[in-house]
């Protein structure tokens, strides 16, 4: 058992890369919004959904499935948050996440409708293996979408510091009217952020299709994962959610070693419930564009 | 979850006596249903309605009335028809007393997770996902506890046992749960209406529109909080014994899911919170169009009544945000509610 140790923290910390960048769509339409979306773990879902058929009825490799990925749940974000999100955002908050929890079911069961059953692809370089030490091979799958998934994660942290709609959503998340009186419209930094936040979701998906079967409930692992990250990294902190989602990859993949089946979920939702309570602001003090303590 | 004011709140705070008689002509033609019918199907659909609105009904003591969201009320449920249906295997306890027990036991966990949540001071999302996290955690143990709890094959209880409705289930009697289910949703709405109309109820509402401020005149709202969580939780964990007799088996996933969280929810999006009857509402609604396309669709295409589901909540949460009953009544303040300025 000992000798599988340093390769299940391998492969997790690669999974974990895929969890963080969920996880950073997540907090950064929390961070902004303070919408806790119910409906990430189905965007996961659609991505991994479109790059399945894409990947069975095209031949597309589902690593170049990211960019149709992206942009496919980028429009359905942008939908979403526009015709629908946007119009109740003066409500009382249980009512956005509420909303999203009805986007989550409509997806999901429109999933279990066309596609019941579970299925799953091969890519023609599914085994082979990267050696990183004489001992470990890393397979190229997971690698593959560990460095798309920090990439992308990376990349948006450039364009929330660098450009002049990255400073424009910050600035929303900071002070919404401070915000509108320096003239952002913020409906329209709504709609970009939850957009920005559900295509992170849509990538994260098409990477890991490769790595997990696809299926109409991948969302409900993915949707219960992403908020403990969310909730590890600190609410509305992106590089926390990033750190957050290496952690409990390897986390589970090392559990899984020591304790059989579902059991390790038990010590999961434990240390939720203890950060909710002691470190509702997150493990780590560096990483917040904002401060996350208005809830 | 609108502006507070009950369509059948008149300005002396009591209902006019047409609402006594409306309410008692359709009571009595409720109990007389199974006397006109004897389509299983028809009564089968009935207990449905019933027994989401009672859930509706308890969710909305704690949640509505506070607006302290809980996504874990699973928790109760399954607490409520694992307690019973254990007493009833192991020692042949009534499930009328262990129904009791039960209850007791979800409204002590209900008050502890509320003394420890509020005490920290979790709210809004995070109190929701504490609630959902002790649900799941209920869960994984009644899975991998399975020396008593017998893990994922579940619970069955045997037609020779005693059950709720002391008699063995057939066709005949299956009429009694309707009348259990009934009552039992009578005695919810009434408890709700009790809480809703004295002092009590007043400061809910109070700490739902703005803690601090009521806190500062004088509200005791951890204790507020506190006990209804325990009221709400205590009537959900009845209902999880109701759920084990009238169905006879049941496994962790079916009484712990985060679904059956979701399932108490919904009658109260949908037919409003605020509104003595809007639980009740919402229940016939989502069982009609759950049945309606149930019957519709052939059976290989589930999944299609939650679409309609997601649907039906997507638009009411956006144009009704007071819940489908804003429609039937002439005296609500329209329009939506504002969050309170953080």
């Amino acid at each position: 058992m000992l000798d599988l140790f340093p390769l299940a923290i391998v492969n997790g910390f690669l999974v974990g890369g895929v969890y963080g960048l969920t996880a950073v769509g997540l907090t950064l339409i929390f961070g902004v919004m303070g919408v806790a979306n119910f409906a990430q773990g189905s965007f996961v879902m659609v991505g991994m959904y479109l790059a399945y058929w894409l990947f069975v009825l095209l031949g597309v490799d589902p690593y170049l499935s990211v960019v149709p990925a992206f942009f496919f749940l980028y429009l359905i974000g942008w939908f979403a948050q526009k015709y629908l999100l946007n119009k109740i955002m003066d409500a009382p908050h249980y009512d956005q996440f509420l909303c999203t929890v009805g986007i989550m079911l409509i997806l999901q069961n429109l999933a279990v409708f066309l596609w019941p059953d579970y299925r799953q692809i091969k890519v023609s370089y599914q085994s082979l293996g990267l050696p990183i030490t004489p001992t470990i091979r890393a397979e190229v799958v997971r690698i593959l979408a560990f460095v798309v998934a920090v990439g992308m994660a990376v990349g948006l942290h450039f364009f929330l510091k660098l450009t002049r709609l990255g400073k424009a959503i910050r600035a929303t998340s900071q002070n919404k009217d401070g915000a509108i009186v320096v003239g952002v419209d913020i409906q329209k930094v709504y709609v970009l952020t939850f957009a920005i936040g559900s295509a992170c979701a849509g990538v994260a998906g098409a990477i890991i299709s490769p790595l997990f079967p696809v299926s109409n409930d991948i969302g409900d692992l993915f949707i219960v994962t992403a908020f403990v990250i969310v909730c590890l990294g600190g609410m509305g902190n992106a590089m926390g959610a990033l750190v957050g989602g290496m952690i409990i990859g390897m986390a589970e993949s090392v559990g899984t070693l020591f304790i059989p089946g579902g059991q390790k979920q038990l010590i999961t939702f434990t240390i939720l419930i203890v950060i909710l309570l002691f470190r509702p602001q997150g493990l780590f003090r560096f990483g917040g564009y904002w401060q996350a303590q208005r809830f | 979850m609108g502006s507070g004011k009950g369509a059948e709140q008149r300005p002396t705070g009591r209902p006019a006596t047409s609402a006594y008689v409306a309410g008692g002509a359709v009571l009595l033609i409720l109990l007389a249903v199974p006397m006109l019918t004897t389509n299983y199907y028809i009564l089968h659909i009935a207990v449905q309605m019933f027994f989401f609105g009672y859930l509706g009904q308890s969710w909305n003591i704690m949640c509505g009335y506070t607006g302290q969201l809980s996504f874990g009320h699973a928790a109760f449920f399954g607490l409520g028809a694992y307690t019973s249906t254990l007493l009833l295997l192991q020692l042949g306890l009534t499930p009328w007393v262990g129904m009791l027990i039960g209850g007791v036991l979800a409204a002590l966990l209900g008050l502890g997770i509320g003394a420890v949540s509020f005490k920290y001071g979790a709210r809004g999302v995070f109190f929701a996902f504490i609630t959902m996290a002790i649900g799941e955690i209920l869960r994984l143990l009644a899975l991998y506890w399975d020396g008593l709890t017998n893990g994922a094959e579940g619970l069955l209880i045997p037609l020779a046992e005693q059950n709720l409705a002391m008699l063995s289930i057939t066709r005949e009697n299956r009429f009694s749960y309707y009348y259990i289910m009934l009552g039992m949703l009578v005695g919810c709405t009434l408890i709700a209406y009790k809480i809703k109309r004295t002092r009590f109820g007043y400061y809910l509402l109070a700490l739902r529109e703005n803690e601090d401020a009521a806190e500062m005149i004088g509200v005791d709202v951890f204790r507020y909080k506190l006990s209804a969580g325990a009221v709400s939780a205590f009537l959900t964990a009845l209902a999880g014994t109701f759920y084990a007799h009238y169905y006879r088996h049941f496994e962790p996933q079916d009484v712990f899911g985060i679904p059956v969280s979701f399932n108490m929810i919904f009658p109260v999006i949908i037919g409003g919170g605020d509104y003595m009857l809007g639980p009740i509402l919402g229940s016939i609604i989502l069982t009609f169009f759950e049945e309606g396309s149930r019957a519709i669709m052939p059976q290989t295409m589930h999944g299609f009544h939650r679409i309609l589901y997601g649907v039906i909540i997507v638009l009411v949460i956006i144009y009704l945000p007071n819940g489908l009953m804003e429609l039937f009544s002439r005296r609500t303040a329209r329009g939506r509610r504002k969050a309170p300025r953080a």
